[in-house]
């Protein structure tokens, strides 16, 4: 069975009262960029996942894990 | 003398009426570009060309358009704008989608060589129109591929 790339972006976004243009401000990137991450649609570099991590003060680990 | 303060990065709001404007834009070239070729290719038909001052300038000035088609897509566009503004509207998303609306591109550019194999056997179709075949569906498959990826990421925010 093929491996899923899940995420905790949302919450943690949504934890710190951001928007996703907010966050995609932040990073660097476009906000549906971060919409297609949050929907698990696309799955990030890690440079792109680092940087996520980095802005929600985070790690990489506690926003992405793998299922199946 | 004061310190020269960092570039602020571009607002979020600015960069998205910019990709709005910018997948907007690629549907309308895609489309447009399939309805032109549709009008003229009937008159690349051997039949019909004369080889007149009129089909010379038609043959020089078509490649312009699918150069600057191709110039977009292999770089994504945006030459008049700043280098902050276009990284970030070039970010990974829109990289992959570029990736993907090539691979639509190449399998179009195949069905239209498949198309134009079988209108040069039947005697139908001179190179010239079979070189505007294979092009334009290439290209028209990458453009509208690559704004309804684009359109499909946006939605839903």
């Amino acid at each position: 069975m093929a491996e899923r790339l899940g995420n905790h972006l949302r919450e943690a976004r949504a934890a710190r009262g951001w928007t996703q243009a907010d966050l995609a401000q932040r990073v660097g990137v476009t906000r549906k960029t971060i919409n297609t991450v949050e929907n698990g649609v696309f799955i990030p570099s890690t440079v792109l996942a680092l940087k996520l991590a980095s802005a929600l003060e985070s790690t990489v680990e506690s926003l992405f894990e793998l299922y199946g | 003398m004061a310190a020269k303060s960092a570039p602020q990065p571009p607002s979020a709001e600015l960069i998205d009426r910019l990709q709005r404007r910018r997948t907007i834009g690629v549907m309308l070239q895609g489309l447009l570009f399939v309805n032109w070729q549709l009008l003229f290719l009937p008159m690349l038909w051997p039949s019909t060309w004369s080889g007149g001052p009129f089909d010379l300038v038609r043959v020089v000035a078509y490649p312009l358009w699918p150069a600057l088609m191709l110039a977009f897509i292999a770089s994504g566009g945006g030459f008049i704008l700043s280098r902050e503004v276009r990284a970030v509207l070039n970010d990974e998303t829109t990289h992959a989608h570029r990736r993907r609306a090539l691979e639509f591109g190449f399998w179009g550019a195949m069905a239209g060589a498949l198309a134009g194999y079988g209108l040069s056997l039947a005697g139908a179709a001179s190179p010239l129109a079979v070189a505007h075949l294979v092009l334009s569906a290439g290209l028209a498959a990458a453009m509208v591929a690559f704004a309804a990826l684009e359109l499909r990421a946006q939605a839903n925010g």
